[in-house]
């Protein structure tokens, strides 16, 4: 019951959080949404043609045509593309997250996978066995999603709460 | 577009700083697989955007030092310059700029030898948008 008792309110104490733990549910919905959708559209920077050098797979012999520096990176194998997915959505207090990207979907192989990825997305520098030093520009795949699902999940979030 | 205003703006704000022109004899655009120097200090752009009123750019700049502490003033000179509160005139472009994540890079000898990514969000108003107005 909410009343007035000698110039204070009373009753209100609760009341802020019961109506967020009545929102919670709703959060979580859009969250779970926000990621599948975010992982998804990994997936798809992740696929297509790019307009880097050609050259020979040794394994299997066919061509492969690797990214160029800032293009997202080619695919080969489809690991870092199979490895995109998003993790259940976690609360903190009142703020929920999600976690979206590698190693949260399948085939998702553990600290190898972290370097490589994060070779891939932010570049470096790799020592070739011959000892040569090669530097790796960044092939980002991340961030340009990111910013391409900012405008998405600002509309799925004032549509959903 | 944008972009390309804001890539000329950050080599004309980094060349301008004394500290970063002190640190990296080395300081470029870098555009394709080429030679590596240490110290070196690189930007590329990542990504860019368009909302309603604004043109999201995100630059990252590569940080090769040998030196630990020239590595810390050097972030620190960038973040001065690149991560503002307020919109700011940076080389002449008027825009909101905003650090947003920062990575160690893979580089030959951890010990020895440091690499780190930086990026920032830089946010000018929208080309059609100017009407001809200051950059």
């Amino acid at each position: 019951m909410i009343g007035m008792e000698g110039g204070e309110w009373e009753g209100l104490d609760g009341l802020g959080e019961d109506v967020l733990e009545a929102m919670k549910p709703k959060a979580e919905k859009v969250m779970w949404e926000a990621g599948a959708r975010f992982a998804a559209e990994l997936k798809t920077t992740l696929t297509g043609a790019r307009t880097g050098r050609s050259y020979r797979v040794s394994k299997s012999g066919r061509p492969h045509v690797a990214s160029r520096p800032g293009e997202p990176p080619a695919v080969l194998t489809g690991a870092l593309r199979n490895s995109m997915g998003f993790s259940r959505p976690k609360w903190e207090g009142w703020t929920v997250g999600i976690e979206v990207g590698s190693g949260l979907g399948v085939g998702a192989d553990g600290k190898k996978r972290e370097v490589y990825d994060r070779l891939l997305e932010w570049g470096g520098i790799i020592q070739h066995p011959n000892g040569a030093l090669i530097r790796i520009l960044p092939r980002p795949y991340m961030a340009p999603t990111a910013l391409k699902m900012e405008p998405i999940i600002d509309r799925l979030f004032e549509a959903g709460l | 577009m944008r972009w390309d205003a804001v890539l000329l703006a950050v080599k004309t704000a980094v060349d301008a700083d004394s500290i970063l022109t002190a640190i990296f004899p080395t300081r470029r655009l870098a555009a394709t697989d080429q030679d590596h120097a240490v110290p070196s200090l690189e930007w590329h752009l990542i990504a860019d955007s368009q909302t309603e009123l604004y043109e999201p750019v995100i630059l990252q700049f590569d940080l090769f030092l040998l030196d630990l502490e020239d590595l810390i003033t050097a972030e620190r000179a960038l973040r001065n310059i690149f991560d503002q509160d307020e919109p700011v005139s940076i080389g002449g472009v008027y825009t909101w700029a905003e650090f947003t994540e920062g990575s160690t890079l893979e580089v030959p000898d951890e010990s020895n030898y440091f690499g780190k990514g930086l990026r920032f969000r830089f946010m000018p108003i929208r080309e059609n948008l100017r009407c001809g107005r200051s950059p």
